[in-house]
């Protein structure tokens, strides 16, 4: 399991995407450090005359443009190392000399697990250091009323939405091809941050089948609900949770205790049934 | 045994791979799997490997049934398509797959070099596979599958991409493994070297067995005669023919076929004593192919 885990880690740093994944971060980190330069000036120019105005503002950059788009990018290097991971072996019959070893079926899908896991887990740690001291080095005000417990207890959350998708991808990859998995996971990805959308939208307008709608999308894709449990986590004495809340009123939206629980169940769920899809596949 | 299997028989949906195949293969033994395109060998191999499962019946390979984990750590396996990791170095192939056999480190390195020896790829481990040749990508495949020092090994088309060297190298492998009383499954087109290293085969067809048995039992004691002989009269044929009813005679040319060795020398002085000139009178052995394709078009045509 160690072996097909340190070996998948190994092939996902080799991936050219990798190097765009890596390209697109740096990027990324360089126009985030931009934007909290300006706000920070425009801030101090203007003078602290509105400071709840001030810290919302903040927040909003933390939340959404640091945290919102880093979980975006965390989730996009996931999918691409994961999505052939077991798949593109299969097509290429690379797997023919490797799960003819005395390794059970089921230690190849979990070393799977393990090396790539471990590599978007860093990843995520990273991301999330790097945003958070971007914004302590820029002094946000909003880095002076976090709680150093709250932030790890944020990261944790952080670090789970990758392993969530991770997950699913693995599922798909010993189900499917990969092409189809790709279409899979990216779907259902989306899914979940419509859901989530149109569960927050519905809770504001009071409108029950919306609500539903999103519950129903959030199961199949829990994704959106570990990042509002990440932000919730951060940022619940301030209050901002969502990024299309901001501008109207702000509601609680920090998933529900239930909704938690099965996320957790989520992830050793898919790959329970990764592993029962693979156990008897016919290979050849 | 070290393989036996009863039945065996696996249909990919309602096409069938390959059926009712019952065989058993002794320790020490190099034991030919044979039969033309689409018969269902690899089908076969890769039930005993554990990559497809059977429809029906059943498989035992070093006495225990087909999927059990630990037994596989002295088993090797060359796959017909040899795909490996491209982007690994020779080196990482092979302590990765010495790492699924669960050697240890030291015993590993050791291993490593002596494989690395066997298949001449020595001062070739650093470079990546992906610009390796066909044949050092085959080689490299078959060094991982030596690792485990396997008392059984499965080879699918072992050679297939092998130069003539390669492929003597191949079979002295072979037999040096058998000397040492491991087990060997070869599945092989190239009839010539089957015919050479085997000591028994089974020859398949369209996923069921046709032929089966020792070497030699598979080749019949059968000889080819080729005489060239002149001033033949028809008397002399036809004393020829009570031989063989099928001889051809052409251009002072008589081909037949004896069922002894010992039938050769009545037929030359039957030559001799019609009258005939004899000018040339070569026996030679049933070929493994000449069997091969009589049995299959055989089969073909009923
Ligand atoms: N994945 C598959 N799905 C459906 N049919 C298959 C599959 N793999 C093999 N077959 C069929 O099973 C039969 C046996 O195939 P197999 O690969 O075992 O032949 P083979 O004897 O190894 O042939 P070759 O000498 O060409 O390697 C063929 O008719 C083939 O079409
Ligand atoms: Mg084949």
């Amino acid at each position: 399991m160690i072996a097909i885990a340190a070996a998948s880690f190994k092939e996902a740093l080799r991936k050219k995407l990798f190097i765009l994944v890596a390209a697109l971060t740096l990027i990324y980190l360089i126009l985030f450090g931009t934007i909290n330069y300006f706000v920070i000036r425009d801030i101090s120019r203007e003078g602290t005359q509105n400071t709840l105005n001030t810290i919302e503002v903040a927040s909003t950059i933390v939340s959404f443009q640091g945290l919102y788009f880093s979980s975006m990018l965390v989730a996009f290097l996931t999918i691409i190392v994961s999505i052939g991971s077991i798949s593109s072996e299969i097509e290429s019959g690379v797997i023919h000399s490797i799960i003819t070893r005395p390794i059970k079926r089921s230690s190849y899908i979990l070393g799977k697990y393990l090396g790539m896991g471990v590599l978007s887990v860093s990843y995520a740690i990273f991301l999330f250091a790097a945003i958070i001291s971007i914004c302590a080095i820029f002094q946000l005000p909003i880095v002076k009323t976090l709680e150093p417990l709250s932030v790890m207890k944020g990261l944790l959350f952080f670090a789970l939405e990758p392993l969530a998708i991770l997950a699913l991808s693995i599922f798909g990859s010993a189900a499917f091809k990969t092409l189809s998995n790709g279409i899979f996971v990216v779907s259902i990805y989306i899914l979940g941050l419509i859901g989530g959308v149109m569960e927050q939208i519905g809770s504001v307008l009071n409108n029950q089948s919306l609500v539903s709608w999103g519950i129903i999308s959030s199961l199949i894709s829990p994704f959106d609900i570990i990042y509002r449990q990440m932000l919730s986590s951060i940022l619940s004495n301030i209050g901002v949770t969502n990024p299309f809340m901001v501008a109207s009123e702000m509601t609680n939206t920090a998933p529900s205790t239930w909704m938690l629980i099965y996320t957790f169940a989520y992830i050793p769920g898919l790959v329970i049934l990764a592993i029962r899809k693979f156990r008897l596949k016919d290979i050849s | 045994m070290v393989i036996e299997t009863e039945n065996l028989t696996k249909y990919y949906g309602n096409k069938i791979g390959c059926r009712d195949i019952t065989i058993s293969v002794g320790k020490g033994e190099i034991f030919g799997f044979l039969g033309p395109n689409g018969a269902g060998k690899s089908t076969f191999i890769k039930m005993l490997v554990g990559l497809l499962f059977p429809t029906s019946g059943k498989a035992f390979v070093l006495g225990k049934p087909v999927g059990d984990v630990d037994v596989r750590k002295k088993i090797g396996y060359l796959p017909e398509n040899f795909k490996y990791q491209d982007w690994m170095t020779g080196e990482d192939l092979l302590s990765f797959h010495a790492s699924l056999y669960k050697l240890d480190k030291k015993n590993a390195a050791a291993k490593m070099e002596e494989v690395l020896d066997i298949v001449k790829l020595k001062g070739h481990e650093r470079y990546r596979i992906g610009t390796y040749s066909k044949g050092m990508q085959q080689r490299i495949g078959l060094a991982c599958a030596l690792l485990p020092d396997p008392d059984l090994l499965f080879l699918d088309e072992p050679t297939s991409a092998l130069d003539p060297v390669g492929r003597k190298e191949v079979r002295d492998i072979m037999t040096k493994l058998r000397s040492m009383g491991k087990t060997v499954l070869l599945n092989s087109h190239l009839l010539s070297e089957v015919e050479i290293v085997c000591d028994s085969a089974v020859i398949i067809n369209k996923g069921s067995v046709i032929k089966r048995g020792k070497m030699e039992d598979i080749l019949e004691s059968k000889l080819i005669l080729e005489i060239h002989a002149e001033d033949l009269n028809s008397e002399v044929l036809n004393k020829l023919r009570d031989f063989d009813p099928g001889l051809t005679y052409s251009n002072n040319m008589i081909n037949m076929e004896i069922k002894d060795k010992d039938a050769t020398h009545h037929i030359a002085s039957i030559i001799i004593n019609g009258g005939g000139k004899l000018f040339e009178l070569s026996p030679r052995r049933v070929s493994l192919e000449n069997v091969f394709i009589n049995l299959v078009e055989g089969g073909e045509q009923r």
